[in-house]
């Protein structure tokens, strides 16, 4: 899938409008389109702030995705649990698989493994996990 | 002044908005005040990122009254506030410059050479109230001014330091506010 076939994915298809984050190692060409003129994006200073925009925006009942390295990812699982049990958040976390995280401490979310079939839970956190391959210019 | 006046003060500024928002963030802050309109959070988490976050779902008016070690510990997110420059934010700051926990540690605000410069160069307009909440003539001046200002707006608002002990649990009802406005709210982000 190209890099602008997936943010058309992700925008029209599945409905996500507010975009937060830093760029992903692996994937800074995905970013190259990311420009808050054409979208909401929001670029952070850290993850963790990212995170609690994310958060934000999904208490305000508006879908959400948050890009983050994987390292930092597996250093939030707590954070997140805490967000997600004050309201479940619709929001989608786009990571790389550099390292295996651990996904699985991440409580109420689905993780999506692979791109061209995914199926989101609805109305719930989502982690989209990217490959080598799966996106491309 | 004391924190306490000076809480009252900004709620009789705020509270009969409609359009605006009041988050206290911090137990000590939640204590001083019996108002169930204002949002009480505690001040382990990053509200200043999460307020920003709602700010941008809501046309609302957020005030967000805070103390100086808050907003040392969350400074960055105050920063990416800031460069956002959300017209709905205001920040209002309570400076005592020591941790109200009866202990004398100072919470090194006032060691920042210039933090309003600091805040003011990351994108925010700053003023300080401190002589407006002095008397109550002052006080309705600032009021209609805040009514119609525009944010992102940060203000400091010097306060004596009293301190509190064993003041009990901490307060949040932000889990209320947002199934009260989950009721009524309809986004305008498209």
């Amino acid at each position: 899938m190209s890099y602008l076939e997936f943010l058309r994915v992700l925008c029209d298809v599945w409905g996500y409008r507010v975009f937060v984050g830093m760029p992903v190692e692996g994937y800074e060409e995905l970013f190259k389109y990311m420009v808050p003129e054409y979208m909401h994006y929001i670029p952070t200073l850290s993850a963790n702030i990212a995170l609690n925009i994310a958060a934000g925006v999904s208490y305000g009942d508006v879908k959400s995705v948050l890009f983050i390295d994987s390292l930092d990812l597996s250093k939030l699982t707590y954070e997140i649990n805490e967000l997600n049990s004050i309201k479940c958040m619709d929001l989608l976390i786009i990571t790389n698989g550099v390292v295996n995280a651990v996904y699985n401490e991440i409580e109420l979310s689905s993780v999506v493994g692979n791109l061209e079939d995914a199926t989101l839970l609805k109305d719930a956190l989502n982690i989209l996990i990217l490959k080598d391959g799966d996106l491309h210019a | 002044m004391h924190r306490k006046k000076a809480l009252s003060y900004i709620e009789s500024i705020f509270i009969e908005e409609n359009n605006t928002v009041v988050f206290y963030i911090g137990k000590y802050l939640a204590y001083e005040s019996n108002n169930s309109s204002v949002v009480k959070v505690l001040s382990n988490t990053d509200w200043f990122s999460i307020i920003f976050g709602l700010s941008m779902c809501f046309g609302k008016k957020m005030i967000v009254v805070c103390e100086d070690f808050y907003l040392m510990r969350y400074l960055n997110s105050a920063v990416q506030i800031a460069i956002g420059k959300p017209k709905n934010i205001i920040i209002l700051c309570l400076v005592t410059d020591t941790y109200l926990l009866g202990c004398k540690q100072n919470t090194l605000f006032n060691s920042v050479n210039s933090m309003k410069g600091l805040l003011f160069g990351a994108g925010f307009l700053v003023h300080d109230y401190t002589a407006y909440f002095k008397n109550k003539t002052e006080l309705k001046n600032l009021s209609s001014r805040l009514r119609t200002i525009e944010g992102p707006l940060f203000s400091s608002i010097s306060v004596d330091d009293d301190k509190m002990f064993n003041i009990g649990k901490d307060e949040c009802n932000f889990k209320d506010f947002l199934n009260k406005i989950g009721e009524t709210h309809v986004s305008n982000l498209s």
